[in-house]
């Protein structure tokens, strides 16, 4: 009976990938754990798969597996041995292979400053566009916390950045139409 | 979807305690997360992914042939 569902949910998963992947290094800050994080959402999606509702939302329904592993696992990790958040985030704000863009990196710096809850919301709703209603039920909150925790995020970056209304942006509107425009499908 | 939360009052009470940023501040600030985020997104894949799919593939529909490769 799972037969064709089962290979539009293998097809599905393959799809999600990158998105799960880069939702897992924006939350955890490290891209070895990221991989990990999204290994054991695959799996967790395979085995559960009669858990999920065909016809919802299969990415929402990913990333709410993605982020309860995460957070749990942290929680754990916080009990077990005390972790070097900054040693962490340090690894990602260095990695080599991302400064081509120069103007991002303070930005991402800046995203790491956040706490994870805000940065959680943020990305949600800011960079994978997913509804407010959607990011509530993906971080297991009420509506209202989502959007006072994107408004607070959003608030503490332009702090972190020292950027200001009415201020020069920078030259980064160009590029960044360019490096938007494949994202949006 | 429809779930109305008793959390209106949480939100309005965010507006006041955070001002809220212009809508240019908040537009450039999502660019830049975007611009972020899509280079994250267009990084290379691992291919343990790929494997691991298979393998997951492989396990639990047996009976079912693939079409696939």
């Amino acid at each position: 009976m799972q037969d064709s569902s089962a290979s539009d949910l293998q097809s599905g998963l393959v799809g999600a990938v990158p998105n799960l992947r880069a939702f897992a290094i924006s939350l955890c800050g490290d891209v070895d754990r990221a991989d990990d994080l999204v290994q054991e959402t695959l799996v967790k999606a395979w085995k559960n798969i009669s858990s999920f509702e065909e016809g919802t939302n299969l990415k929402a329904w990913l990333f709410t597996i993605l982020r309860n592993t995460y957070f749990s696992e942290t929680r754990k990790r916080r009990r077990e041995v005390s972790v070097d958040d900054d040693a962490i985030h340090a690894r990602l704000s260095v990695h080599p292979e991302q400064q081509g863009a120069a103007d991002l990196s303070d930005f991402k710096k800046a995203l790491l400053e956040l706490g994870d809850d805000q940065r959680e919301a943020l990305i949600l709703v800011g960079a994978e566009g997913f509804s407010y209603e959607e990011a509530a039920e993906i971080a297991g909150c009420a509506i209202g916390t989502v959007k006072s925790r994107v408004n607070r995020a959003r608030a503490r970056l332009s702090e972190i950045l020292d950027v200001k209304d009415g201020a020069d942006y920078g030259p980064d509107s160009a590029s960044v139409a360019a490096i938007v425009a494949p994202y949006r499908n | 979807m429809a779930a109305d939360y008793n959390e209106r009052d949480d939100s309005k009470a965010v507006q006041l305690e955070t001002p809220n940023l212009s809508p240019s501040l908040q537009g450039h600030l999502g660019r830049q997360l975007r611009a972020a985020y899509s280079e994250l997104i267009d990084e290379p894949i691992p291919d343990r992914f790929s494997k691991l799919l298979e393998e997951l593939a492989s396990t639990q529909s047996e009976k079912s042939p693939k079409g696939e490769e």
